[in-house]
């Protein structure tokens, strides 16, 4: 492809299966990497989406590969780079207040992909999607890229 | 779509056992890295390394399976250790702050000499 566009959408709806996530981590991956990421920050922003898909599957879809999940995808390039994503589901609606981030203190498995969620975008915010399901809306751009490890997290922000 | 299963490499000596997951380890593969963990730990070893050379990515799935992990070793006495982590790996680990956490080695070499 050689016309470059400053702004690019697109839209992808597939099954709640774990087994699209690679797929959907290569998409992510390169949409970002052509926007103007750093291969770094491309592959935790992939990340990002992998966690937030598979707190869907897990807690709203409750282990059911029979739900529908909608990601859409907006990157643009100017005047820095800048990606915006929605990721729809039609499962189980929770309590926006219970989506936190766990004290990472306490060793213990499982609970950690709300914190690296919230630690890698600029911006994340989940609400009910009207009577059904939930929409998270983040937002990344370049100007804060490669997130440090130092960087204090709000346990219940 | 996804549907190549992860594979297990499993090298056990007398004291030594190295596990070497070949792969992405997401939500789609962390059940059989746990299942193959399980019986290993089990079976007492002094030390368990988990090679991860090549394994490009890791979700939170896969690190709560480490986690549990190394939590079964301490109960047990087992040394639980990691080695040869990719950038992808190493990225999760840090921003989850287990880097202080688990034993990690540059490569296997290092990690049979500690």
């Amino acid at each position: 492809m050689s016309t470059q566009l400053s702004s690019t959408t697109f839209e992808i709806t597939f099954a709640s299966t774990p087994s699209w996530f690679s797929t959907i981590r290569q998409l992510v991956s390169s949409a970002t990497v052509r926007c103007g990421f750093t291969d770094r920050d491309s592959g935790q922003i992939a990340m990002v989406i992998d966690e937030a898909l598979s707190n869907i599957c897990r807690h709203g879809y409750q282990g059911s590969s029979e739900g529908v999940i909608v990601l859409k995808c907006n990157t643009s390039t100017t005047p820095i780079p800048t990606v915006h994503f929605e990721l729809i589901d039609e499962a189980k609606q929770v309590d926006t207040d219970l989506i936190c981030s766990r004290d990472l203190e306490q060793i213990r498995p499982g609970g950690i992909g709300v914190h690296l969620i919230k630690t890698i975008m600029d911006e994340a915010s989940w609400t009910k999607n009207g009577e059904l399901g939930m929409k998270l809306c983040m937002m990344k751009s370049s100007l804060h890229s490669s997130t440090p490890i130092t960087e204090s997290i709000t346990p219940h922000g | 779509m996804d549907s190549i299963p992860l594979q297990l490499d499993i090298v056990t000596t007398e004291d030594i056992s190295t596990v070497t997951p070949i792969g992405d380890i997401d939500m789609s593969k962390s059940t059989v890295f746990r299942s193959a963990l399980r019986p290993i730990i089990e079976a007492n070893p002094k030390t368990i390394i988990i090679d991860l050379s090549h394994v490009p990515y890791m979700d939170s799935s896969g690190i709560a399976t480490l986690i549990e992990g190394l939590q079964l070793s301490k109960q047990a006495n087992i040394s639980f250790v990691l080695c040869s982590l990719s950038d992808g790996v190493k990225s999760i680990v840090e921003l989850a702050r287990l880097d202080k956490i688990f034993s990690i080695f540059d490569s296997k070499e290092h990690a049979l000499e500690h």
